[in-house]
């Protein structure tokens, strides 16, 4: 992967924020009513399904006895997987000075902040008691000598789901603060015709203002600014490791056959970026086509995710193998069985072997296209493969949750896992809710770096400039 | 006050007019008369004169003067100084007994603050010993059941209108008074005072007008039989204790026959691998609780039940006694071994090497035969061969004790007098039909017409507790209270019982001897009755000191049995017996009890219902076992809705594939299928007596040949176990007791285990313990050669520990609610698997992989070593539940009480367990209550808990005495005893999770 600009724009700044900011200046097109109209609905459906299950309890979901988590936690790690593509993107590329990561690091990071908006409603909506939450976080209170057990990697979740929430929005929200300046400044350019117009203006402007916190330009602004963003990319790089390993702990720690393994923590790490990577590519590729920024989202970039998918794709099929490597040598009859019931090689019948095979074909044979240079330059396999691959890493989180725990220990308490339709309702309500989001993002905010993208220019044009 | 008429009609805001128009609305119409000033004027009564004042007067002191309610003396009044044993919170108990068709079941009822809440055995019964079947925890709920007949019903026109109990039997005086030709049809009953009250209502109608019926058919299969054989109708004390080697045919002694609980108590006692075990041989057809318990077992086809004892007789009977009897030479000469093989399908070699086993044991063996499963059309013939061979064992008089008979008097009708009624009765000739707690419409074969048959009688009254079939075709429903709610007696293997009521009747119901009492046109009084015209038959010294003695104490030694000489056998009893010489060609059903519904008389449990079938697992159904080749070859998978038609009658069951049983056989439980019981059992499965076949020599209920087709595929059976194989997990050991002998670790399997105490966090410190500071280490074991697996414990615990019942759908989805269950693996092949029964509750492991990962800390470790459970802090995240690898944690998917409880149910709750709410984890706590009660009590004298005080409710409700429960940390203890026993092993011991609870290995005696 280079280093060097990716770009050569070779339009003036204006222009620049002319083609960025064109999504947020004008008015919604049809297209994007339509896409907010479903979103907005599905993600009603959701909440509908949330307030039900409150109501009357979580038995309107397909869980039981032995596979007491079913979509609701393979939704939690499948968005909180989605998220780390943004935080590497942001944080650990900026760190490697990968100069193309300038033009999507805005949509991946408020994707992330989407993305684990979307993952921390799970294990709130997934307790039998949701209004007792309150009792997992340690604050000092009256309850005698019981608090929160630090054992629990329940509870460990909570801390780093809430940290990386945290960090990643301030991380987003200071990326933005020269842009919405920027918003700021264009402003007063605007005519509206209408009082309501004017009055909505006039809201809009106070808004902005308040959220570019007096951002002024000044040489002594960008210099602390520069350092800022080094500090707090230096807090998020950990994070990209920490989240998703701490999030593997939930199944690592425990005894069941399947999820007691000590790989679980990279594995998770390499599965969250493979998946977050290709949900960046889904996202860029429809973003660059609608909003017409194809010279800011260039091939190059598409073709840098593809590779970085391949990397971790492999990095996953490893891990895979690992899994079943160590199962076998293992020694350990009942980690055997899982694995064969996995893959469905056993005398009798495996109900969630179709899964395991679904998940082994989306990762493990999926992200190998990307070798050939043709196909990673062609926008509709690399929009194919980027779907394929989200969908195996759910298919890889079911697998994960529902074969382990619906055959354990004791034969005596297999069962089967039906989802219902609450099930299914929650898992189309949560994109619609993500997507409830991102479609306003893009409505409200540049959603590519303008400031970077300019300075990554004008450097571009410094080099070439003293070069000749 | 009315607004409107101070302030006219003004009002202040638009909510005041609206209010004042709801006022104006409710008040009463006749708050202003029309002649208001004359009233005001003359008072009230200014048209009342001297004469109808008196009268008015005179009616109201009459009226003062009587009681409306009927308040006998015997009835509880309300404290006014508190008796010293009524305290509230502390249980009282009370020694009663259940008598009803199925004999009399001695019993102890807790009651709290004058409500029973739970049942258990009477362990100071000198026969039953405390045993208890889940049959008999299941009737608390039958107490409270909210369908239960709330009060007497009356058909006027179409539909029943309610009445009054008095008022009923006032009416059925009536009727009974002015018809020519009355009728009884009644369940078989074991109290001599029921009886003798009834007696005096028949004396003067004539010997016929009775007739006794039995609907499984057990009891009055081995009254027939008996009566053939020797002479006298009674069921003997089968004594499964003394038997060193058990044949049972058909007969399932430890789930259904007879008296299971007292059967499985003995057989039990004698299943001891230290000391003299016996062995149990069972020939059976369906896979029973006692076929899945034996030693060796003989799968037989269906219908040859008969066969098989036949020629099992005729390998045994060279050299004795019989031999050269011509009638029982002819009755077995065709059954060779040779023949007996082909029609049922056990090898020669088998017959021939049972019967040498047999010969050995001759007087030290028990060979029992019958069963619903048996009832071949000809009542009585299976006993009779059964009989000859334990006669020509010389078993009769030792394992057979007749002297002092378990049943006597049984007052059956034949079968002949049965189907002469029903033909009466589809006559025309018969004018009133007394029901006494029968339910013939449900209950008897289809084939006998009964459902037409009744509606050609005039007069219908049904003595009934619940609307059921037959109580909807009557004309008048006569409520019938509770056994727990009435005075009653029962007299059984020579103990007289004295059966008191534990609660005043719920509803407007009388006891059936109360009921009686009143067509015999004698005094009401039943208490008075049963104390003084007859507990003095049983009861010896001063009767009012005897009766009060048996009252306490539950029941009365009348007689003491024991071993006696043989009887003679009748050998002239075979020359009627007809049993098949063919195999059978086609596909062949039988009919079976099963152990939660039984003959479905409380078909409206949902409890019952919800209590998987020790067999199959299956529960909120019957079903149709088939063998696995039948099914293959007939294209049928489960899931699939079978047809079975038999002579134009057809039910609707879905498949079952059972592990045991013979090709071409079928098999299908009675007791389900009801129509119109209550809101639980309408509808839950299908009735097998549409079925069964019904001739006056006897029901058919074994080798009915049938036509099965599919109906449906994609049917959804609710079981809480799928899966049979244990996939050599070494979860349920067992071992041969040759091997154990010289082994006493036999059946162990050597796990690569992990070092104890090499966890991540530290082990528990229970070094307070050794200080002697008087806490315990509570530790349970649990013997795999006594538990038969018959669920009693499972229904303890459902009682004990306010365990939900939460209906077919949610089992289906594997969300049952029961805290401990009974895993049953099969083992070996398919046509003759060897079944492995484990109670399997929450281990309380020492590293509770629950305990870690709990984020709110809401499940911990008692420093006695107990796995401690706080729902108030659970938040329902289920990771405990995902990480047991018992999983014995249950999640409220639903809330399962508040709302969803019918009135009167609530009343069965334990007041000492919290109900849990909808979204939390609930578990086995080792009835934590029970410990702490039992804590209290120590604290407050000043010692430390006693072993014999403290049961949990499994160990208490378990007849095989294969739970043991106690302090491990001390070595006096039983529990410590069976604990340290070389036999013991820990379940899933290699996961390091250190279980409190010890299995000991089953050991199988394969003679």
């Amino acid at each position: 992967m280079s280093t060097e600009n990716v770009y050569s724009i070779g339009k003036p700044d204006g222009e620049i924020d002319n083609d960025i900011l064109r999504p947020v200046e004008s008015f919604p097109t049809k297209l994007w009513w339509i896409a907010f109209a479903l979103a907005t609905t599905a993600m009603l459906v959701m909440w509908g399904i949330i307030g039900y299950s409150f109501k009357v309890g979580l038995g309107i979901l397909g869980i039981n006895n032995p596979v007491a988590w079913g979509f609701y936690i393979i939704n939690f790690v499948f968005w909180v997987g989605i998220g780390h593509a943004g935080t590497l993107i942001s944080a650990i590329l900026y760190l490697f000075r990968q100069r193309w990561r300038t033009s999507i690091n805005r949509a991946a990071e408020a994707m992330t902040i989407f993305a684990v908006m979307t993952a921390a409603l799970f294990p709130l909506i997934h307790l039998g008691r949701p209004w007792m939450v309150f009792f997992i976080f340690p604050y000092p209170n009256e309850r005698g000598p019981i608090w929160t057990n630090f054992k629990s990697p329940l509870l460990w979740d909570v801390f780093a789901i809430g940290t990386y929430f945290s960090v990643s929005l301030v991380f987003w929200y200071m990326g933005l603060v020269p842009d919405i300046a920027t918003m700021r400044d264009r402003l007063t350019n605007m005519e509206p015709k209408t009082k309501l117009g004017k009055f909505l203006l006039g809201i809009k402007k106070i808004t902005v203002r308040i959220m570019a916190i007096g951002w002024v330009g000044s040489a002594k602004t960008w210099l602390h600014y520069e350092k800022m963003v080094m500090v707090l990319a230096a807090l998020s790089t950990p994070l990209v490791l920490s989240v998703h390993s701490i999030v593997s702990m939930d199944f690592a720690t425990s005894v069941i056959p399947g999820w007691h393994a000590t790989i679980f923590p990279p594995y998770f790490v390499a599965g969250a970026i493979y998946s977050g990577f290709a949900m960046v590519m889904t996202i860029m590729i429809i973003s660059r086509e609608v909003f017409q920024l194809k010279s800011y989202i260039t091939m190059k970039h598409l073709e840098n995710m593809a590779l970085v998918i391949l990397l971790t794709g492999m990095m996953v099929s490893f891990a895979y193998t690992i899994e079943f490597v160590v199962a076998a040598y293992s020694g350990n009859g009942v980690e055997q069985y899982v694995f064969k019931n996995r893959m469905g090689i056993l005398d009798h019948a495996s109900p969630y072997a179709w899964s395991f095979w679904i998940m082994f074909t989306c990762n493990v044979v999926s992200p190998h296209f990307m070798w050939f240079k043709k196909l990673r330059t062609n926008i509709t396999v690399l929009f194919i493969i980027s779907i394929v691959v989200n969908i195996g890493m759910w298919f890889e989180r079911y697998v994960i949750v529902v074969t382990s725990l619906h055959r354990d220990y004791l034969p005596s308490s297999w069962d089967l896992y039906i989802p219902t339709w609450a099930d299914y309702g929650v898992l189309i309500g949560a994109f619609g809710w993500f997507f409830f989001w991102y479609l306003l993002f893009v409505r409200a905010l540049p959603s590519i770096a303008i400031a970077e993208v300019k300075a990554d220019e004008a450097g571009d044009k410094l080099a070439k400039g003293f070069g000749h | 006050m009315n607004a409107n008429s101070e302030k006219g009609n003004m009002w202040r805001s638009v909510e005041a007019k609206e209010r004042q128009k709801y006022e104006v609305e409710k008040a009463s119409p006749n708050e202003f008369p029309a002649a208001v000033t004359e009233l005001i004027e003359k008072g009230f009564n200014y048209s009342l004169d001297r004469k109808k004042f008196l009268t008015i007067m005179g009616a109201s002191l009459s009226m003062a003067g009587i009681n409306c309610a009927k308040q006998p003396a015997e009835k509880i009044v309300p404290y006014v100084f508190r008796p010293p044993e009524a305290q509230p919170g502390i249980p009282v108990h009370y020694a009663t007994a259940r008598v009803n068709h199925q004999g009399v079941l001695p019993i102890l009822v807790k009651a709290r603050e004058g409500k029973p809440i739970k049942i258990d055995g009477h362990d100071e019964h000198p026969v039953s010993k405390g045993a208890m079947t889940a049959d008999g925890f299941a009737g608390i709920w039958e107490l409270y059941d909210p369908d239960r007949l709330k009060t007497s019903a009356e058909k006027t026109s179409a539909d029943f209108s309610d009445i009054d109990t008095a008022t009923a039997i006032a009416k059925a005086v009536e009727i009974v008074k002015g018809a020519s030709n009355v009728r009884v049809l009644s369940r078989a009953s074991y109290s001599p005072s029921e009886k003798k009250a009834k007696s005096s209502f028949l004396r003067a109608r004539g010997s016929r007008t009775q007739v006794v019926y039995d609907a499984g058919g057990n009891q009055a299969q081995l009254f027939a039989g008996e009566a053939k054989s020797y002479g006298s109708a009674i069921i003997p004390q089968y004594r499964f204790d003394k038997a060193d080697l058990i044949v049972s045919i058909g007969a399932d002694f430890l789930g259904t026959w007879i008296t299971p609980e007292v059967y499985t108590k003995q057989h039990s006692s004698r299943r001891n691998p230290d000391k003299n075990m016996n062995r149990l041989v069972v020939a059976e057809t369906m896979m029973s609780l006692t076929g899945a318990n034996a030693d060796t077992r003989f799968p037989i086809s269906a219908g040859t039940h008969l066969v098989f004892a036949l020629g099992l007789a005729k390998q045994l009977l060279s050299g004795s006694a019989y031999a050269n009897n011509a009638s029982v030479k002819k009755a077995v000469a065709p059954y060779t071994a040779e023949k007996t093989a082909a029609i049922t399908g056990v090898d020669a070699t088998q017959i021939k090497s049972i019967a040498k086993e047999l010969k050995k044991k001759k007087g030290k063996s028990l060979v029992v035969a019958g069963g619903t499963n048996t009832l071949d059309g000809d009542l009585g013939s299976i006993q009779v061969v059964a009989n000859l061979i334990n006669s020509i064992l010389g078993n009769d008089g030792k394992t057979i004790e007749h002297n002092v008979p378990l049943l006597e008097k049984g007052d059956f009708s034949s079968p002949a007098e049965l189907a002469k009624l029903i033909d009466d009765m589809k006559n025309g000739n018969v004018d009133v039909l007394i029901l006494d707690r029968a339910n013939p419409v449900f209950d008897l074969p289809a084939e006998s017409g009964i459902r037409e048959a009744i509606k050609n009688v005039k007069n219908v009254i049904a003595i009934a507790d619940h609307k059921d079939e037959s109580a909807s075709e009557a004309n008048l429903v006569i409520a019938a209270s509770h056994y727990l709610e009435s005075w009653n007696d029962g007299y059984s293997s020579g103990v007289y019982s004295v059966a008191q009521p534990v609660i005043r009747p719920l509803f407007d119901t009388q006891s059936v001897g109360e009921i009686w009492l009143q067509l015999a046109g004698l005094d009401s009084n039943y208490y008075n009755f049963i104390k003084d015209d007859n507990a003095g038959s049983y009861l010896t010294g001063s009767l009012n000191i005897a009766f009060e003695k048996a009252l306490s104490d539950g029941f009365f030694v009348a007689r003491r049995g024991g071993s006696s000489s043989s009887r003679k056998f009748k050998a002239g009893a075979l020359s009627s017996i007809k049993a098949p010489t063919e195999a059978n060609s086609g596909l062949t059903l039988t009919l079976y009890e099963s152990v939660q519904i039984g003959d479905g008389i409380n078909g409206n449990n949902s409890y019952r219902h919800e209590l998987p079938d020790p067999i199959t697992k299956i529960c909120w159904e019957n079903f149709v076992a088939v063998s696995k080749a039948d099914a293959q070859s007939n294209g049928w998978r489960l899931g699939d809705l079978l047809e079975v038609s038999r002579e134009g009658r057809s039910i609707k069951a879905p498949i079952y594939i059972q592990p045991g049983l013979k090709d071409g056989s079928v098999a299908l439980a009675i007791g389900y299928g009801h129509e119109s019981i209550g809101s639980v059992g309408d509808g839950v499965g299908a009735n097998a007596w549409t079925l069964a076949g019904f001739s006056k020599n006897g029901s058919t209920f074994d080798g009915l040949s049938v036509e099965i087709k599919k109906v449906e595929s994609g049917y959804r059976t609710a079981t809480t176990q799928r899966h049979h194989d244990m996939h050599g997990r070494g979860l349920v050991r067992h071992a041969p007791l040759s091997d154990y002998k010289e082994n006493p670790k036999a059946g162990s399997i050597e796990h690569d285990l992990h070092l104890p105490g090499r966890g991540l966090y530290p082990v528990h410190d229970y070094s307070i313990l050794a200080e002697g500071k008087g806490t315990y280490k509570w530790g349970m074991a649990i013997d795999l050669s006594k538990c038969t697996g018959c669920s009693a414990c499972v229904i303890s615990c459902y009682s004990e520990n306010n365990i939900p019942v939460t209906g077919k759908d949610e089992v289906w989805r594997g969300r049952e609610m029961s805290w401990m269950r009974i895993d049953r693996y099969f083992e070996g092949e398919i046509e003759n698997p060897t079944a492995h029964f484990a109670p399997v509750m929450c281990q309380h492991c020492e590293n509770a992989p629950c305990e870690n990962v709990c984020p709110t800390n809401a499940t911990q470790h008692s420093p006695e070593g107990l796995n401690d459970m706080a729902y108030n802090r659970c938040i329902g995240t289920r990771y405990c539940s995902d990480n047991c690898p018992f999983k014995v944690r249950r999640f409220n998917w639903f809330e399962q009480w508040e709302g969803k409880i019918a009135d009167p149910a609530q009343y069965a709750l334990n007041p000492d367990v919290t109900v849990r709410g909808r979204g939390v984890i609930e578990k086995c706590s080792f009835c934590v209550q029970r410990i702490n009660e039992q804590r209290q009590m120590a604290k407050s004298e000043g010692r430390k808990i006693e072993e014999k005080d403290l049961k949990t409710a499994c160990q208490q409700g378990c007849p095989a005495d294969a739970i043991v429960f106690g302090d491990i940390g001390n070595k006096e203890t039983m529990a410590r005893a069976q604990w340290d026993l070389e036999r013991g092993y820990r379940m899933l011991d290699e996961v390091n999770v250190h279980p409190r609870v010890k299995y000991l290995t089953r050991i199988i005696n394969q003679g």
